[in-house]
């Protein structure tokens, strides 16, 4: 049985729900990456700001732009996740019953790193996997 | 004055349909991109194989042999290389799409990533506070 922490990612960007917006997708770009999980003080997930949430900014006229915006403005909170000793079946499940292409990993609720789609399409395209 | 031709990205992969799915696996996994064109002989898009496609396909257990025209979507979006700023943000808002395949003429002519779009939003609009920012010190 591969457990999700096989596969974990844990150097990946995270943000705080206090950053200013436009600071928080400077980031994002600069990584690279499309979807960033929004993190407490104590590690915990409040939420996460994908690039979904980017493009709803732009075209809301109510919220886009303002001065003093914070990824907490903008962020989708009740955010799915999974167990670091999930089994990778579980994960998949998860990945492909989700619009979302990468899915935080917690242990005792507290944020680890993430597993993406193609993080798990690699394993799976490996002869053992 | 925006040109949809500034978002296209034109060296994208892409893959016909009697390819193995295992070469869709390969070449989603050595690029960036999350889904790959499917074209015919004369490069017009017939189709769409997704990450998630592959991967929900491998998962289920199916042969691994099996051909890209198997697990492909044949109902997919595209937009056209005239299509309007307003046409193509709206068309990321609306359907959730990360990915767009972009055709001339009925013909692949690269795909636009929603993160390309992104960026494109944020230079303009700093470039507009710019401009605005520039009047006002030279108060106009």
């Amino acid at each position: 049985m591969t457990q999700a922490r096989s596969l974990v990612k844990m150097d990946v960007l995270y943000l705080k729900p206090e950053m200013p917006i436009e600071q928080a997708i400077g980031l994002m770009r600069q990584k690279n990456t499309t979807s960033a999980p929004v993190l407490n003080d104590n590690d915990t997930i409040a939420g996460i700001l994908t690039e979904s949430d980017i493009i709803r900014m732009f075209i809301s006229p109510e919220n886009g732009g303002k001065e003093g915006t914070t990824v907490r403005d903008f962020m989708t909170e009740g955010v799915i996740t999974e167990q670091v000793d999930s089994d990778i079946s579980q994960i998949s499940w998860c990945l492909l019953n989700h619009h979302f292409g990468q899915v935080p990993i917690v242990y005792n609720g507290r944020f680890v790193g993430v597993i993406s789609r193609k993080d798990l399409l690699k394993f799976m395209m490996e002869p053992d996997g | 004055m925006f040109d949809i031709k500034e978002l296209i990205r034109k060296d994208v992969a892409f893959i016909d349909d009697h390819c193995r799915l295992a070469e869709a696996a390969r070449l989603v996994c050595v690029s960036d991109q999350l889904l790959l064109p499917v074209v015919n002989e004369c490069l017009e898009p017939i189709g769409v194989v997704t990450e998630k496609d592959v991967l929900g396909w491998l998962c289920a257990g199916r042969d691994r042999d099996a051909k890209v025209a198997d697990c492909m979507q044949t109902e997919f979006t595209t937009l056209d290389d005239s299509a309007g700023l307003i046409d193509v943000v709206y068309m990321f808002a609306r359907e959730n799409h990360r990915e767009i395949p972009v055709v001339s003429d009925g013909v692949l002519a690269g795909l636009i990533k929603r993160g390309n779009l992104i960026k494109y939003l944020i230079d303009k609009k700093t470039a507009a506070n710019r401009g605005a920012e520039k009047k006002m010190k030279c108060g106009v």
